[in-house]
């Protein structure tokens, strides 16, 4: 479906910037013991009525119109299905939006984790007014990162300005890396 | 080659409207990633690929493939049939692999 669960990630985070979210939160838990993969993004975003979110993941319902959201979460819901896994979609029309797996993370269809930090500077460079939490747990570390910690610490510049997001990007590799290369 | 010309030369199964497989097929695109087909694919090539669910359908129309052909493939759902009728995809079906279509393809001319 897609080549890694980052594209994944990039996908659905896109959707929630259509809806104009705030705040989107992305979750992220690797847990090899229980050998489970999890991965949820949750927005506060305009929502869908209960209609739309039945349909949401039939791959012709967006493919019909202008196609502003694409077929991530019809191929999100493929993920779950090839991968011994769970989909869910909640959504509330005035709320916000949340879409999860679960899937097995030894199956062998189960994509790659791929490059996170590039995809989170992708996100946070694209939109200053929008804010993201990205928790990612790999088996028992836990590592938190928040565009409002940062931005607090920023007096007049945009956490978008280049020199931040090279910093953020190092910043994200380093401490990515460290947990998946399970330093416990 | 035409779709319909494809099917007459081959005896593989054919899902579809029938007055459409006049479609020209302009090259041939393999790969079962669909992400990957959706950003590498182009129009009115026919895309050999051996999953059949309704993502690939939504790929192939929004893709404008000339067709589509199910390789290593013993038989299509009945829900998908409905599915390929009411997308206005053309499917064909075989049960060779997709190393073999290709060397059909090539032999054709296509």
């Amino acid at each position: 479906m897609m080549q890694d669960i980052a594209m994944y990630i990039l996908d659905l985070a896109n959707n929630s910037l259509y809806a104009n979210a705030r705040n989107i939160n992305i979750c992220l838990i690797v847990d090899r013991q229980v050998d489970r993969l999890q991965l949820s993004i949750s927005d506060d975003g305009q929502g869908m009525e209960d209609f739309i979110v039945e349909q949401a993941t039939d791959p012709f319902y967006t493919t019909r119109k202008t196609r502003k959201i694409g077929l991530g979460l019809a191929f999100f819901k493929a993920l779950a299905d090839q991968c011994d896994g769970e989909f869910t979609l909640k959504s509330k029309k005035g709320v916000g939006t949340t879409v999860m797996i679960d899937i097995r993370n030894s199956h062998i269809d189960t994509p790659p984790i791929g490059d996170l930090s590039s995809t989170l500077i992708t996100l946070i460079q694209a939109d200053d007014l929008v804010d993201y939490r990205f928790t990612y747990r790999y088996d028992h570390q836990e590592f938190e990162f928040d565009t409002r910690k940062i931005k607090s610490m920023l007096d007049d510049v945009k956490i978008n300005e280049l020199n931040i997001l090279l910093w953020i990007k190092e910043f994200l590799s380093e401490r990515i890396n460290e947990l998946q290369e399970g330093k416990r | 080659m035409k779709v319909s010309k494809l099917a007459e030369k081959t005896s593989w199964n054919v899902y579809g409207d029938p007055k459409k497989f006049d479609k020209e097929i302009e090259g041939v695109y393999v790969g079962d990633l669909l992400s990957w087909v959706m950003g590498h694919g182009k129009v009115a090539q026919a895309w050999l690929t051996i999953q059949s669910h309704a993502n690939v359908l939504a790929v192939a129309s929004l893709k404008e493939f000339s067709c589509l052909i199910i390789c290593e493939n013993d038989g299509l759902s009945t829900e998908f049939i409905q599915q390929v009728l009411d997308e206005e995809v053309l499917v064909l079906t075989t049960s060779l692999s997709i190393y073999d279509v290709c060397k059909k393809l090539i032999e054709l001319g296509v």
